[in-house]
């Protein structure tokens, strides 16, 4: 017996947990009853979101490029800063399920499912920028390598075509992974619905019956995955960063891009899933399932990604002075000029990624949920600007002073903008009322098994 | 309060416990052949003693990496409340009595082996700064205030200081719980020295929360510490060597590795002391599964931080980036010492280790665990000795130079670490997350050690 109380990271104590198997099912299955009006007015929002971003996308293909605010030095502007973001969400949900799993860390069963699913749809987000930064978006097919008769090949040489495979990589893994996981829990679905819609889930759950051979498969399985999983989150981060650290642009070229990129692509993955998770579970009820200690948990991820990337900052700054590189050193103290033109998206990204997260040091912050949830917006807001820090200051402050100029996005940009978040959570809202955001069977792992005479006991 | 039945055998096992006959006679050998290598290196190669002092460098970045990585091992089990590696805690937080050690052998090298710098004006290197800096020739110049001998030595020596000093207070605190048991137990048995440190204290309980409270309070602040120190250490210590190079992710590459290293240190001590500190029944083969995918993580890891750095110096190909590079990597110099890197750090471990049984038994355990700690000592060699050696390195007397003093600084540090071992209890016997939690459950539980 422990000399003092001890602190149990595994268990989330008793409140917080279902105390039968029927309760954690009927829990759940409870979200494919009739949708409450205020998420039937979340998902009209989505769509509108989407409408107004699918006819800014409209305008720019009728009128061309020149209605978004890039052109040259700065050919990337918001798309690409926007891509980058909605990749880094999308690594969280692979974060949180493959490698918390494989250090056996039982907080991520709560919210796991929901970060996975967010992995996805932030990943298929992502993946309509390059296409909308194309401009003529129906030649997209150009990425991939076909056969053609003019043996036209793109340049194999190009981080950017690194970028296509990796990314395609992790999408195909991710959605995989996150499809294996929830066979169990959709056959859990089939089993408490009639009709057409059993038979939709009876096909997606491929005849489980929860054997004990296929559970034996299934584990197997999802070991595997996540193993091979785990190694994706490093690298799809890091090849982004290679897009930049590649080239010899000041402010770009720079080693420590792939961890630092790695590490903020999971800070903001973490905070997103506070964001979304905490009005979710107010939703749907969910607060035996997703509750304060998987955020405390999401919060101390956070803290942990937050002092990396201030560690990052730091090395930058003082490995560019300590270069002496006249191009380097200009361009980092340009960006740190409140006066300058993109002084204040600096000291924003600073507040929100460096600061504002140090007040989840104290327990009482990382426990409140209006804590929680305005310094997760503070870090999703202050990691976007990081990216438009990185993507925009260098090409617009490049090696050719007479190019130099300010770059404001337009509002076909931000309408953009604004409809890929709409496209994102439209997609997550969706899953969420038709599929288990929250992992039944693993949930059960937690809930004390019926022994056949405990009550006698 | 008595102590439960389990802790008893552990705690007796410490009245008379010497370090073993072969490995203290071994220990001590090795100190003397470092003493006479570095020795002979410093009159016999004719460079004024730069080869030498180079391999004083990678003795000593290599044995602090351990000692201060042993630490980080513990705070980090602590800080996530982690219970696998509980039982190896201990073991990891005695490699921390090296660092008083470790500190006073950097005052040595900063008092006499500064001059390997090239960017300082008294150096013994056979070319001078001027002829270091064919791409940015006020590259040094304008680092005059940094590269000064005076803010050198006062930042490397302050720096550690302070990383030594949070780490006493951490180790302090984890022992004296510990200490406030096994004395009750041993009574008039125990060492007056134990008394003297937990200051009469006597009440296990007590002493167990503040320990647990300390404890968790200074892991952020040591953790903070650690990455700046060992940064620090790494862009002065080493990336300074060659002035006008630069890489920013070096510094945390170098702490990173160091960790692994520690954790390779772990194994290895912890494999070769099982009967010794009678800890059999403690280690057990998940243990070392669970420390062996940790090793693997670190391989992994290592290899994806260092090719990470050498991609975008090589894409870019710009001269000044190039150059530390080249001469380690396409020079038939040292080329060969950076295939050796390849294979002992990278393609020799990975692959090893992802074999399940080899983790669990308790020899091949130590023998991948040895490869590593040989692979690190290469690979911090490659760091250092190319920017201060500019003949063919592939002869005799440079191989014992390096070799001996290398060996020299283990067997110091198997000393201070087995000395140490054999004065306090070799387990966390109060740490109330030493025993597995009732929910993990290892599915290949099979014991592979014998």
């Amino acid at each position: 017996m422990a000399l003092v109380e001890v602190i149990d990271p595994n268990d989330p104590g008793k409140p917080n947990r279902p105390q039968t198997y029927q309760e954690s099912n009927r829990d759940i299955i409870r979200v494919l009853l009739k949708p409450s009006s205020m998420y039937i007015a979340a998902l009209l929002l989505t769509i509108a979101m989407m409408g107004y971003g699918g006819w800014c996308w409209y305008q720019q293909i009728v009128w061309g490029m020149g209605v978004a605010g890039i052109t040259h030095p700065t050919m990337w502007g918001v798309y690409i800063v926007t891509f980058v973001f909605w990749i880094g969400i999308g690594h969280a949900g692979t974060l949180i399920s493959a490698i918390l799993f494989l250090v056996r860390s039982r907080w991520r069963t709560g919210v796991y499912r929901a970060s996975e699913a967010m992995t996805v749809f932030a990943v298929m987000t992502a993946l309509l920028f390059p296409v909308l930064h194309l401009g003529r978006c129906w030649q997209a097919y150009w990425f991939f390598p076909y056969p053609n008769q003019r043996e036209l090949w793109m340049n194999f040489k190009s981080p950017l075509m690194w970028d296509v495979f990796a990314i395609s990589t992790y999408f195909t893994v991710s959605s995989v992974f996150f499809f294996v996981g929830l066979i169990p829990d959709i056959a859990i679905f089939r089993d408490h619905s009639r009709g057409l819609v059993k038979q939709i889930y009876g096909l997606l759950s491929l005849g489980w019956r929860g054997t004990h051979r296929q559970w034996h498969a299934y584990m197997a399985a999802y070991g595997f995955f996540a193993a091979f999983a785990a190694p994706l989150v490093l690298s799809v981060h890091s090849v982004v960063s290679w897009d930049f650290a590649m080239a010899p642009t000041a402010g770009w070229h720079s080693t420590i891009f792939p961890p630092y990129f790695v590490a903020g692509a999971i800070y903001s993955g973490c905070a997103m899933v506070i964001s979304l998770l905490m009005p979710m579970s107010y939703l749907f009820n969910w607060h035996k399932y997703v509750n304060t200690w998987h955020y405390e948990n999401l919060a101390k991820m956070c803290l942990l990604t937050s002092g990396i990337l201030t560690y990052a900052y730091g090395m930058e700054y003082f490995v560019s002075w300590y270069s002496q590189n006249p191009y380097e050193q200009t361009i980092f103290v340009w960006r740190a000029t409140l006066s300058a033109d993109y002084g204040w998206a600096f000291y924003l990204m600073v507040f929100c990624n460096c600061i504002a997260p140090l007040a989840w040091y104290s327990k009482r912050m990382r426990t409140n949920p209006w804590s929680l949830y305005i310094i997760a917006a503070l870090v999703n807001v202050g990691m976007w600007m990081e990216r438009f820090n990185i993507v925009v200051s260098s090409l617009a402050h490049n090696f050719d002073p007479a190019t130099w100029w300010q770059y404001v996005p337009t509002w076909i940009e931000v309408g953009i903008l604004v409809g890929s978040a709409g496209w994102f959570m439209f997609w997550f809202l969706l899953f969420c009322k038709t599929f288990p955001a929250v992992a039944i069977t693993e949930i059960k792992e937690m809930v004390t098994p019926p022994v056949k005479g405990r009550l006698e006991a | 309060m008595s102590t439960t039945p389990d802790m008893n055998p552990v705690i007796d096992g410490i009245v008379g416990r010497k370090l073993p006959g072969f490995i203290s006679t071994a220990s001590f050998i090795a100190i003397i052949v470092g003493v006479v290598s570095f020795l002979f290196g410093l009159f016999a190669l004719g460079d004024g003693g730069a080869y030498a002092w180079g391999a004083f460098l990678v003795g000593l970045v290599y044995t602090l990496a351990i000692a201060q990585g042993g630490v980080m091992f513990s705070v980090l089990m602590t800080g996530t409340w982690a219970r696998w590696g509980r039982p190896v805690k201990r073991i990891a937080e005695s490699f921390g009595f090296f660092l008083p050690v470790g500190w006073i052998l950097l005052l040595v090298f900063l008092l006499f082996g500064l001059k390997i710098y090239a960017w300082n004006p008294n150096t013994i290197l056979s070319i001078g700064p001027a002829d270091l800096t064919p791409h940015s020739p006020e590259a040094i110049a304008s680092k005059k205030i940094w590269l000064s001998s005076t803010f050198f030595v006062l930042r490397q020596l302050i720096l550690m200081l302070i990383l030594i000093g949070l780490d006493g207070l951490y180790l302090y605190a984890s022992l004296k719980p510990d200490l406030v048991m096994a004395k009750q137990r041993l009574g008039s048995k125990a060492p007056d020295w134990w008394g003297q440190l937990t200051g009469g204290a006597t009440n296990v309980e007590t002493t167990l929360k503040e320990s647990l409270q300390t404890q968790s309070f200074l892991v952020p602040f040591i953790a903070v510490a650690y990455a700046l120190v060992f940064s620090f250490m790494a862009f002065d210590l080493i990336m300074s060597l060659s002035p006008w190079w630069f890489s920013n992710m070096f510094g945390g590459w170098t702490f990173m590795s160091s960790f692994w290293l520690a954790l390779a240190t772990i194994g290895m001590v912890s494999m070769l002391g099982l009967d010794w500190l009678g800890l059999r029944r403690w280690i057990t083969p998940e243990v070392t599964h669970d420390i062996g995918k940790l090793m693997l993580a670190g391989c992994m890891f290592w290899a994806y931080t260092a090719y990470a750095q050498i991609l975008p110096i090589w894409y870019t190909d710009m001269p000044e980036e190039t150059d530390f590079l080249l001469i380690r990597m396409r020079l038939p110099e040292w080329s060969w010492l950076a295939q050796l890197v390849g294979i002992t750090c990278f393609i020799a471990p990975f692959t090893i280790l992802l074999s399940r049984g080899i983790k669990k038994m308790r020899w091949p355990f130590v023998g991948i665990c040895g490869l590593i700690m040989v692979g690190l000592f290469f690979e911090r060699s490659l760091l250092v000795l190319p920017s201060i050696w500019f003949e063919d390195p592939r002869s005799w007397d440079t191989a014992v130079v390096s070799v001996g003093v290398w060996l020299g600084f283990v067997g110091l540090f198997t000393q201070v670490v087995g000395q140490a071992l054999c004065r306090i209890p070799p387990l966390a016997i109060t740490d109330p997350y030493l025993e597995p939690h009732p929910w993990d459950v290892h599915v290949h539980s099979l014991d592979h050690r014998h």
